[in-house]
């Protein structure tokens, strides 16, 4: 069961994610009535799948929206701000239940239970509504009946018929329960071997009673609608088609579905397959062309694959010795193959950047509202392909540059309006490949950075002088320092301390990069160079004492060799490009013996547009690795971010050249 | 009813122990032991095994059994250890690895508080065998704490 019940998170998880991103739509376009269907309808499913696993206070919750929506889809209650208000509010609610797995705080309940309340408020607005109506237009109650004949074992598929009664009463009045079986056995084997026939009446129409049938195979419900019936015929027709004495209140054939409720738990176990089998058609309706694979199991996907080029590569090494021209060609081809193969493994870690667009939607949003301005996100190249974790790492920073252009950066309107801008301010989020990099850029029309403001608190702060000559560049760069906040007033939205700071941090240990540039007047931009992947690196093979090492290029301006002499008498730095590199040898960190070589190689580095450079003894060649982790008693390593297997079966380890800026 | 367990036994600088079978995964000879720079003392360095990445430890280092000169010819033992909720490998080096055992678990004994050379924190039980004292080391425990030694307090 619990095994399910994750399954379950993980499918409701992606409803509501998906719920979110239709809301947003919808507010954009609220005449649609597509979107306003196909809320509807993730409402319904969500609904539908909680109850069955459990989360009640979920299913409850979603009825209640599900009623405003069925109101707005069929025009009886028109959208407003609040109710779009609300519907935000309750997704955020919808997630923290389904992730706290409904253990909520006292204070999160109290908040619940006002939002319940306001969702009750607009969902009860459908019987005033229905009352008013159908006395003006008469003509358009009509009479349905419903026959529903479940096959047998219907619980077991965790349908539970209780609910669907339960719906139908709220569909209209005077509706009637009528079982036309005589016996009713309910300690039955073949349970629900029998059927029921309902009659509603109401403004329902047949479509919308069908919506309650959803999880119900078509064979296994009808819906008839009868005609030309006046209030008379149909007293009569009920009372005709009724064994009064047989006649079921609906809380007792609660009671009695209850109660074989509980009864087939004990044979879950046997039919499980059974329930699984026809669980699955609610799921896969969601996927539309793919699976869900774990990814560990990618993981280790990969790992095999880099398995399969080493052996490969020792391979080729073998038949190049043997020097057979038809053996050679094979292997040239299973080289072509295991190539590809391991490209496409690494391109199933990978998705697009797309995923954090509802996320940065609704957050502008939600600050548009809060800070009174008004905002348009535009957003580029959401197609743009990272690693899985890469993307879930710079989510949060992410949404932090943006909170802060929208409330450090963009204007007020009547400020836009007085400056001859646009009322509507304008967050652009692009991302764009270049290389083997993916960047990632935030914008905003707003302000600028006042460099003169920065500076001169800067100088209060005892961090420069006041006469130190500094470049605008270097003077964004004291937004990144620790507790530097720019704002007077500490707001709501940003400057509480957790800042550019933190972002700049999360974003170097993914060995990326974060970078601001702006224009007084014109806006700010944030510019994050990511790498593409974690997993795979082009490095240079170079060798320190008896230790191989693997320096990723991504950051390599110049390697040359020097007399190993050349450094004796001198401090420790190299000049480039007229700036002074600092330079760290590799070997005096890890090799107790200075190596007996002639020469020496520099590497030039940058990182942060700094130079920094590094002493190795040789390079030997530059290869593309896989890198592996070093597992859990080196996950601090203050060097290596992994190691990497080289063609001959050894080890390489991965430099971290992030460790330079911690010396 | 389970009423034995099967044990690998080993020997370190003859002194003899034992790993639960069911938490090895494979035995090496011979294999090529990457040393690792800037790491604890007890790691020797990493192996591949099966793609993934190993550390192989020295038990000897962390129980402080000194003077153990032998460098050929040594053993590596996989073992899985579940910590943290996760999966993770370690492999040990040994100077010897004798056979599996069978050992009713009536005839393993909780280790006594004092009295033996090693902390019994790290232990999980002592059997005899051919008049010869097993210790049952409890990896988990060994390799999670940042203990440096794991041997008892000398009691003066």
């Amino acid at each position: 069961m619990l095994e399910f019940q994750q399954k379950y998170i993980e499918d409701a998880g992606e409803l509501i994610s998906k719920l979110e991103a239709d809301l947003i739509n919808f507010e954009n376009d609220t005449e649609n009535d597509e979107l306003i269907q196909e809320l509807f309808r993730v409402m319904h499913t969500l609904k539908g799948s909680s109850s069955m696993f459990g989360f009640n206070k979920i299913g409850e919750f979603t009825h209640l929206l599900e009623d405003i929506y069925d109101l707005i889809r069929n025009k009886q209650l028109t959208v407003n701000k609040e109710i779009l208000n609300l519907t935000y509010q309750s997704v955020d609610f919808l997630k923290l239940l389904l992730y706290s797995k409904e253990i909520l705080t006292d204070e999160q309940e109290i908040e619940f239970a006002e939002i319940l309340i306001l969702a009750q408020k607009y969902s009860t607005k459908k019987p005033l509504n229905e009352i008013v109506v159908p006395e003006s237009k008469k003509e358009d109650i009509h009479l349905l009946r419903v026959l529903i004949k479940p096959r047998p074992k219907v619980l077991l598929r965790g349908i539970n018929p209780d609910n669907i009664f339960a719906e139908i009463l709220t569909l209209g009045k005077n509706i009637n329960f009528e079982f036309t079986d005589d016996s009713i056995d309910l300690s039955d084997d073949d349970l629900f071997n029998k059927y029921w026939e309902i009659f509603i009446e109401g403004t329902v129409s047949a479509d919308a009673v069908t919506d309650v049938f959803l999880f119900l195979d078509e064979s296994e419900y009808s819906i008839n609608e009868l005609t030309d019936i006046s209030d008379e015929t149909l007293n009569d027709f009920l009372l005709k088609s009724e064994a009064v004495d047989k006649k079921i209140s609906l809380d007792e054939l609660k009671i009695q579905l209850n109660e074989i409720i509980t009864k087939p738990e004990k044979k879950e176990i046997e039919t499980k397959e059974t329930s699984e089998k026809s669980a699955k058609p609610v799921i896969s309706t969601l996927s539309d062309d793919s699976i869900r694979v774990s990814a560990t199991k990618l993981d280790y996907l990969l790992n095999l694959v880099s398995e399969l080029i080493i052996v490969h590569a020792q391979f080729e090494n073998h038949s190049e010795r043997l020097g057979d021209e038809k053996l050679l060609a094979t292997v040239k081809e299973l080289s072509k193959i295991s190539r590809n193969f391991r490209d496409e493994i690494l391109s199933t870690r990978l998705i697009p950047v797309a995923v954090l667009a509802t996320g940065m939607q609704r957050l502008v949003r939600d600050l548009s509202l809060k800070m009174g301005k008004e905002i348009e996100l535009i957003t580029e190249g959401l197609q743009t392909e990272l690693d899985k974790n890469i993307i879930s790492r710079i989510e949060s920073p992410i949404m932090h540059i943006i909170r802060n252009c929208i409330d450090h950066g963009l204007e007020m309107p009547e400020e836009r309006i007085k400056n001859n801008k646009k009322e509507k301010g304008i967050i652009r989020f692009i991302a764009f490949y270049a290389g083997s990099s993916v960047f990632i850029q935030v914008q905003d029309d707003g302000k600028g950075i006042d460099t003169k403001y920065v500076f001169d608190k800067a100088v209060s702060k005892g961090i420069i002088k006041y006469d130190t000559e500094l470049t605008n560049k270097q003077i964004y760069d004291f937004l990144f320092l620790p507790g530097f906040s720019t704002v007077s007033e500490i707001t709501e939205i940003s400057g509480r301390g957790v800042g550019l700071d933190v972002v700049k941090k999360n974003i170097t240990e993914l060995h990326g990069e974060i970078n601001v540039d702006s224009e007084i007047g014109l806006g700010t931009s944030f510019t994050l160079k990511l790498p593409l992947t974690l997993s795979i690196v082009d490095a240079l093979y170079v060798t320190v004492g008896k230790f191989k090492i693997l320096v990723p290029t991504s950051n390599v301006l110049m390697c040359k060799y020097l007399p190993s002499d050349y450094f004796i008498g001198k401090d420790l730095n190299y000049k480039f490009d007229n700036k002074c590199a600092p330079v760290v040898r590799l070997s005096n960190l890890f090799v107790k013996d200075k190596a007996e070589n002639e020469f020496e190689v520099l590497i030039i580095f940058t990182i942060y547009e700094k130079f920094y450079g590094i002493l190795v003894d040789r390079i030997v060649n530059s290869i593309q690795a896989v890198i592996k982790p070093l597992g859990h008693l080196h996950a601090n390593h203050n060097l290596f971010i992994g190691a990497s297997q080289l063609g001959d079966g050894t080890m390489a380890y991965v430099l971290d050249t992030n460790f330079l800026l911690n010396i | 009813m389970i009423i034995s367990e099967q044990f690998i036994t080993f020997e370190i600088n003859n002194r003899f122990f034992a790993f639960e079978a069911k938490n090895v995964i494979e035995i090496f000879v011979n294999k090529t032991i990457n040393p690792i720079p800037i790491a604890p003392d007890y790691v020797v360095g990493i192996i591949n095994f099966r793609g993934e990445i190993v550390s192989v430890i020295d038990i000897s280092v962390k129980f402080d059994l000194k003077e153990n000169k032998q460098t050929e010819n040594k053993y590596i033992i996989v073992t899985t250890l579940f910590d943290d909720n996760k999966h993770l490998k370690l492999a040990c080096l040994c100077d010897n690895v004798h056979r599996i055992e069978t050992i009713n678990f009536a005839e393993i004994q909780q280790v006594p508080s004092f009295g033996t050379y090693f902390n019994p924190d790290f232990l999980k039980g002592v059997f005899y065998l051919n008049q010869e004292l097993y210790t049952i080391i409890n990896i988990e425990k060994v390799f999670k704490s940042n203990v440096e030694f794991a041997i008892e307090k000398i009691i003066e």
